[in-house]
């Protein structure tokens, strides 16, 4: 098996998959723990059914490097969807329409107007991640390594003002933080990881990227900096085993981290049960 | 010394008045209590106050930035299950300590450590705050308010939905630091205890404000507020 590995691990190819999916799943994971503690691990999905219609645009006009179009278009639904001030029902339902409404198109779309000769299979690869993962290219890594940093480096230096907005928005309103900027700031970063996430996981499965390995630290620690820490361990150990199982066994890589990312969770759970924090 | 001075200043929502133009001076050493009924507009002022809600007009003066008010809200069921030590929750009222840099200094962090001592929570400091009693969140989060400011505090019901023992465990605590000449603003139901402690008291009503010295206070604390007027 290890033989296996190694003969995979000699494909520059494999080698970029690998540090391109460790390094999404970082950035979304990150994310995650702010999304889940402002109760927004809807927007994730919800993100990226918006980043699968834009898609489907960009596939039937032809555009060569799809990001011109979705990236765009993602990012400003995604202001215009985290920055509505009601966070309740009302903007949940708002979440669940425009991305219903997104994923409805899309489809529509790739249907009616797309030449390609294997639609099911575009879609499904869209929706599911599939085997695009391998295909990378230089520049595909590069962009998930700027990404990635990025990411780490706004955590790292907004650390204790993202703590007290995500906290308390209010207290942080009224000491001087500008939260508006914050969250805008905040939904720009979420739908450039999303749509980056994509590629590797499918819009259907992204939530897990984002949502689990959250979940799973909060269940272990009750301390904001230890979530975040056990979070970027759990979501880069999770991701790493996960590629490779899916290389191994050549399964689908999407479902494979989010399986690998269920299994933490319910160690983590049994953890919390028997002793931990 | 006064720390805020409100000259005509008219609260409200979306340019409709709750109240009367209010002119208002409070001293610093004051405890002022802020009673009236539902809706009349205790909140809202307080809020204006701090910055949450704009004014619609008239002229709000401050002793020092708004944004250093210590305040404490209403609110604190949103904190459900949310992973963060009372440690880390008092740390985040120090923000404006941070400036440009992303990290609290060493001395930053012992003085949070002896602001939980000097109000005996020091043993909250590794508990999560949301495995917190009611009073000990009250506590905490009075504790952060202090990390913003080290001279005015406002507090929005802090008492709301505590047991009668906790009720006094967090009065006795506002008395300690009204004693040490912080200056307190307090929207409450209480009047009893409006009574009791308050320095001074500001009524709401239908549209109505009234001021007032608490002429129930004993000799000496009255002594003690006149002195701090001049």
């Amino acid at each position: 098996m290890s033989e296996q590995l190694a003969y995979y691990l000699s494909f520059p190819f494999v080698r970029y998959a690998i540090i391109v999916g460790v390094l999404v799943a970082l950035s979304s994971s990150l994310l995650g723990v702010v999304l889940v503690l402002k109760r927004f691990s809807y927007i994730g999905s919800g993100l990226s059914h918006v980043a699968f219609g834009t898609y489907a645009i960009a596939m039937i006009l032809g555009f060569m490097n799809d990001m011109i179009l979705v990236m765009p278009l993602t990012v400003i639904i995604a202001i215009l969807l985290l920055r509505s001030k009601q966070i309740n029902i009302k903007g949940d339902a708002s979440i669940a329409m425009v991305s219903i409404s997104a994923l409805a198109i899309g489809y529509f779309l790739m249907n009616v107007f797309s030449e390609s000769a294997n639609i099911s299979a575009d879609v499904c690869s869209t929706l599911f991640g599939s085997t695009s993962i391998l295909t990378l290219t230089k520049v595909d890594v590069i962009m998930s390594i700027v990404m990635a940093i990025s990411v780490i480096l706004v955590f790292v230096f907004f650390y204790h003002r993202i703590f007290s907005i995500t906290f308390d928005e209010e207290y942080a309103n009224a000491s001087g933080i500008k939260v508006n900027g914050f969250n805008t700031a905040f939904s720009i970063i979420t739908a450039v990881v999303i749509v980056l996430a994509m590629n590797l996981v499918g819009s259907l499965l992204i939530t897990g990227l984002i949502i689990f390995p959250a979940l799973t630290a909060m269940r272990l620690f009750h301390s904001f900096l230890r979530v975040v820490i056990a979070t970027t361990i759990i979501s880069v150990v999770g991701a790493f085993l996960g590629m490779l199982m899916a290389i191994l066994v050549s399964s689908p890589v999407g479902s494979t981290i989010v399986i690998m990312y269920l299994l933490f969770f319910f160690i983590g759970y049994f953890i919390s049960k028997f002793g931990g924090e | 010394m006064s720390e805020i001075e409100c000259k005509k200043l008219i609260i409200g929502y979306n340019g409709t008045p709750l109240c009367e133009p209010i002119d208002l001076i409070v001293e610093q050493g004051q405890y002022l209590f802020i009673i009236g009924e539902n809706g009349s507009g205790k909140s809202s002022f307080i809020k204006t106050l701090t910055g949450l809600l704009p004014r619609i007009d008239g002229q709000i003066t401050y002793s020092i930035p708004h944004q250093r008010l210590g305040y404490v809200s209403q609110k604190h069921q949103v904190y459900t299950d949310f992973p963060a030590t009372s440690f880390e929750v008092i740390q985040s009222g120090g923000l404006y300590k941070l400036k440009k840099s992303p990290f609290y200094k060493k001395e930053d962090k012992k003085a949070v450590r002896e602001l939980m001592a000097s109000l005996k929570i020091s043993h909250l400091a590794e508990k999560s705050f949301h495995h917190l009693s009611g009073g000990q969140k009250q506590r905490v989060l009075i504790a952060r308010a202090l990390m913003t400011t080290d001279r005015l505090l406002i507090l929005d019901e802090p008492i709301n939905g505590l047991d009668p023992t906790t009720r006094r465990e967090v009065y006795d605590m506002l008395k300690e630091l009204h004693q040490k000449g912080i200056t307190i603003i307090m929207v409450s139901h209480d009047h009893e205890a409006a009574y009791q402690y308050g320095t001074h008291i500001l009524t709401f009503e239908s549209g109505k404000y009234r001021h007032m010295v608490n002429e129930n206070l004993i000799e000496d604390e009255k002594e003690v507020v006149t002195c701090r007027s001049n």
